[in-house]
């Protein structure tokens, strides 16, 4: 590996476990997920099965863990601009596209292992609480399906927060668009794509994200594979304009 | 040394620095001077591949961002308070070290430099302007580089900074290193630099010994030299 990528590498994972903000982010997320896992497995004991584990896995939307990863990735590149510490990184490491891919590596790891934590505390939580009985349910389909999907829907609400932390100087406004693009954007682009086409809306990265997540896919909408491929590529698509935005505009 | 060839920046229809060139020697340390907006910051961003602009500056032959080992070439300030608040002052150099490939040792090391060792463990948002002021300053010795690049590094600082500072740069140039400092303490500058570099509207007003430069002014001092040579150039006059 290039020895200027290791080194920048190494400042990012210090960089972000060196602020308490990427910490109590991660807190928050396995406090959430664990809390809503128990509360569902209490509530619903009485019937433990696969339906049961599946809401300890997905108790609805908007999950607490895909929001607050979002979070974090405005922060961890957004706290860089309003407190000027681009600066001395870049004359660390001025090559950008080093510094860049570095900070996504990084940042990917970590928001991979919250999320597949706070899935995973979830489950635990829906197994004690239903005295182990759940523990059977959460190896059968479609459980590892949503496992899997809940750690990439995470993973990929961090990088639109790390893309738009990137884009966006200004941190309010970033975290805003964060939360306005799958709450309220989209679903309005939704209602209008579908007047144009029948279930067109299903196509939609905020609702493709549904078929990995949800025990049961709608029908009429992309395949789960599909449907990560699709989520996936358009936030891949966001860092890709963070990154080249990043490489052209003043620091 | 550093060479500045052609640089430009514009913001919108604003031109910030026009064309500019200069050459910053080693061995001495080099006053950066000009009236308020002249464009000496967006000149340093410039230097350093920080703003994106045209032309071309070299350090001994490299561009900044081409160089190997960056941290050990060029240590630089541009502002007091680039750091996050909540990260400790021995974090945030640990960090950048690592990002150097700086021995962790060496933190300590600059910290004890200049006089934050006190204040290693603590977050620096609730440091002072001349507590900045010195992290930066640590930020820049880090990796004990050959040149040394600073924007205002006197504000904030109380006497025994100022003198401090001027001690430690001219120790610098006397060691064969490089020095550009960027200041608007025209009395600090006639103390602390051998060479200048003057620039108004974004151009080059005038370049060379600061001796000379006040000799062929006819005025009896620096501040006086300054005032006459940017008269025409000041942005933002009172």
């Amino acid at each position: 590996m290039n020895p200027q990528f290791t080194k920048a590498v190494s400042m990012e994972w210090i960089r972000l476990r060196t602020v308490r903000s990427s910490w109590l982010i991660a807190l928050l997320c396995l406090v959430t997920s664990g809390g809503l896992g128990l509360a569902v497995a209490i509530h619903g004991r009485d019937d433990v099965g696969g339906d049961l584990a599946a809401v300890v896995l997905n108790p609805g939307q908007p999950a607490p863990t895909p929001v607050l990863l979002g979070l974090l990735g405005v922060l961890a590149w957004g706290h860089d601009y309003r407190y000027g510490t681009i600066r001395p990184l870049l004359t660390v490491v001025p090559r950008r596209g080093v510094l860049a891919g570095a900070r996504l590596l990084v940042l990917t790891g970590f928001l991979a292992a919250v999320a597949f934590a706070a899935v995973v505390l979830a489950g635990l939580a829906g197994v004690l609480a239903t005295g182990g009985e759940l523990a059977s349910s959460l190896n059968q389909p479609p459980i590892p399906r949503m496992l899997l999907g809940s750690v990439l829907f995470g993973v990929g609400c961090g990088w639109l927060g790390v893309a738009l932390g990137a884009l966006i100087r200004s941190l309010p406004a970033a975290v805003a668009v964060l939360i306005t693009v799958p709450a309220m954007i989209e679903p309005l682009g939704g209602m209008i794509v579908g007047q144009i086409h029948d279930d067109a809306e299903l196509w939609l990265p905020f609702h493709v994200v549904g078929q990995i997540v949800m025990a049961e896919p709608v029908a009429a909408g992309p395949s789960p594979a599909v449907g990560a491929l699709i989520f996936l590529g358009v936030m891949l698509a966001m860092l890709a304009l963070a990154v080249i935005s990043f490489r052209r505009r003043d620091a | 040394m550093i060479e500045c060839r052609n640089l430009s920046k514009r913001y919108g229809g604003r031109t910030a620095v026009d064309d500019l060139s200069f050459d910053v020697r080693p061995g001495v340390v080099t006053g950066f001077l000009g009236p308020n907006g002249a464009g000496k910051s967006t000149t340093l961003r410039l230097i350093l591949d920080l703003d994106r602009g045209d032309g071309r500056t070299t350090f001994n032959g490299h561009r900044f961002s081409e160089l190997p080992d960056p941290i050990r070439q060029v240590g630089a300030v541009l502002e007091a308070r680039d750091f996050h608040p909540g990260r400790t002052a021995r974090n945030h150099l640990r960090m950048l070290a690592a990002g150097g490939g700086i021995d962790a040792g060496r933190v300590d090391d600059v910290l004890e430099l200049v006089g934050l060792a006190a204040a290693a463990d603590r977050r620096p948002g609730g440091f002072s302007l001349g507590m900045g002021q010195r992290l930066g300053l640590a930020t820049a010795l880090l990796g004990d580089p050959e040149t040394i690049i600073l924007d205002e590094p006197g504000n904030g600082l109380d006497p025994q900074g100022v003198r401090w500072l001027r001690t430690l740069l001219q120790g610098f140039a006397a060691a064969g290193r490089t020095v550009l400092v960027s200041s608007h303490q025209l009395m600090e500058m006639q103390e602390l630099a051998d060479d200048l570099i003057v620039i108004g509207k974004g151009r080059l007003v005038a370049q060379g010994s600061m001796r000379e430069f006040v000799r062929r002014s006819g005025r009896a001092s620096l501040e006086e030299a300054f005032l006459a040579a940017t008269y025409e150039a000041e942005e933002f006059s009172a």
